[in-house]
């Protein structure tokens, strides 16, 4: 009797355990080679990274990948075929908004956001003016329209698979949410990116280059 | 009612002056180890300058803590100092005549009084 009820006891946490662990969630709308542009959202936590006692909850931002034969926008950048462009909400000193290649230059020149987990998937052009669309109606920062809002948002906007960060947004949170697809990456770099800035006041791009 | 029992003993008195001390200078070390390590951050970022004018963008996250922080260390080590003038500094002397004196006085005066008969 003992170990029947041994056995039931073992059996009945396995079912539990295998009922409680998350599965992965295939992503449907994959990258194929007749994918006209990609998307591709990115989260970065600092768990390596020394803060000295600051809070900093890290980064998230997007990448668009032109691989179309023509050229489109994106916000204030014209891809052309093969261009990428990244694409954030910063808290910096002469814009609390959106900036351009802030992220790739890091990344490039810097080796910065080593450990960023990433999810792309394609994105039909029909979805470009939704996306410009918003860009152009949320180029802010505030603690709540932060950067993990702005890129999980813009990425759900595009058809296909959509990521559920309700409530507080944050960079863990996104990089959680973006670890429950199969399909996700490690470290994915951005190639071809072009000038670093943002859009200011008059209309214009302010373009910064990196000093180290 | 005798109020002398609900008064701590001195002792105990003092060790809860250098505990609430040792804690306030802990959090006043630990404000200014956040805004010395700012420093080293801001040290070893990367830089984007304006190509026109030539100003660094700033993160202003960071740059609002460190600010929190500085604040909270003035104020923390200041209180930290103005407690261990307070708590350790040695009593003044009282300007009251002794007991001992005062009795002796009255004596005196008895016995001149009795000198004088």
């Amino acid at each position: 009797m003992k170990r029947l009820l041994a056995i039931f006891a073992v059996l009945l946490l396995a079912v539990s355990a295998s009922a409680c662990a998350p599965q992965p969630t295939t992503l449907q709308s994959r990258v194929t080679d007749d994918s006209p542009a990609a998307v591709t959202v990115y989260a970065y936590e600092p768990d390596n990274e020394p803060t000295y006692g600051l809070l900093y909850l890290g980064h998230a931002f997007l990448s668009f990948e032109n691989r179309s034969q023509q050229p489109f926008a994106i916000g204030a950048i014209t891809l052309a075929p093969g261009e990428s462009c990244s694409l954030g909400t910063w808290s910096m000193s002469h814009h609390f908004g959106i900036w351009y290649n802030i992220e790739s230059k890091y990344i490039a020149a810097a080796g910065k956001y080593g450990g960023r987990v990433s999810l792309t998937k394609e994105m039909p052009l029909a979805c470009l003016d939704a996306v410009n669309a918003y860009i152009a109606a949320h180029d802010k920062w505030s603690l709540t329209t932060n950067c993990a809002r702005f890129a999980s948002d813009i990425f759900n906007l595009v058809d296909g698979d959509r990521i559920d960060l309700s409530g507080l947004a944050t960079p863990t949170r996104l990089a959680k949410t973006i670890r429950a697809f199969d399909a996700h990456e490690i470290d994915r770099p951005i190639e071809n990116y072009g000038k670093v800035g943002f859009i200011d006041k008059t209309g214009g791009f302010a373009e910064y280059e990196y000093a180290k | 009612m005798n109020m002398r029992n609900n008064v701590p003993p001195p002792r105990k008195i003092l060790i809860a002056k250098i505990i609430l001390m040792f804690l306030i200078g802990g959090v006043t070390l630990y404000c200014l180890y956040a805004v010395i390590g700012q420093f080293i951050i801001w040290l070893m970022q990367p830089r984007f300058i304006n190509v026109v004018d030539g100003t660094r963008a700033a993160s202003m996250g960071f740059v609002l803590q460190t600010l929190v922080f500085i604040a909270l260390f003035l104020i923390l080590a200041t209180a930290t100092v103005i407690m261990g003038i307070r708590f350790f500094r040695k009593p003044k002397a009282s300007k009251a005549a002794p007991p001992d004196d005062a009795a002796q006085s009255i004596d005196s005066i008895d016995n001149s009084a009795d000198g004088t008969l």
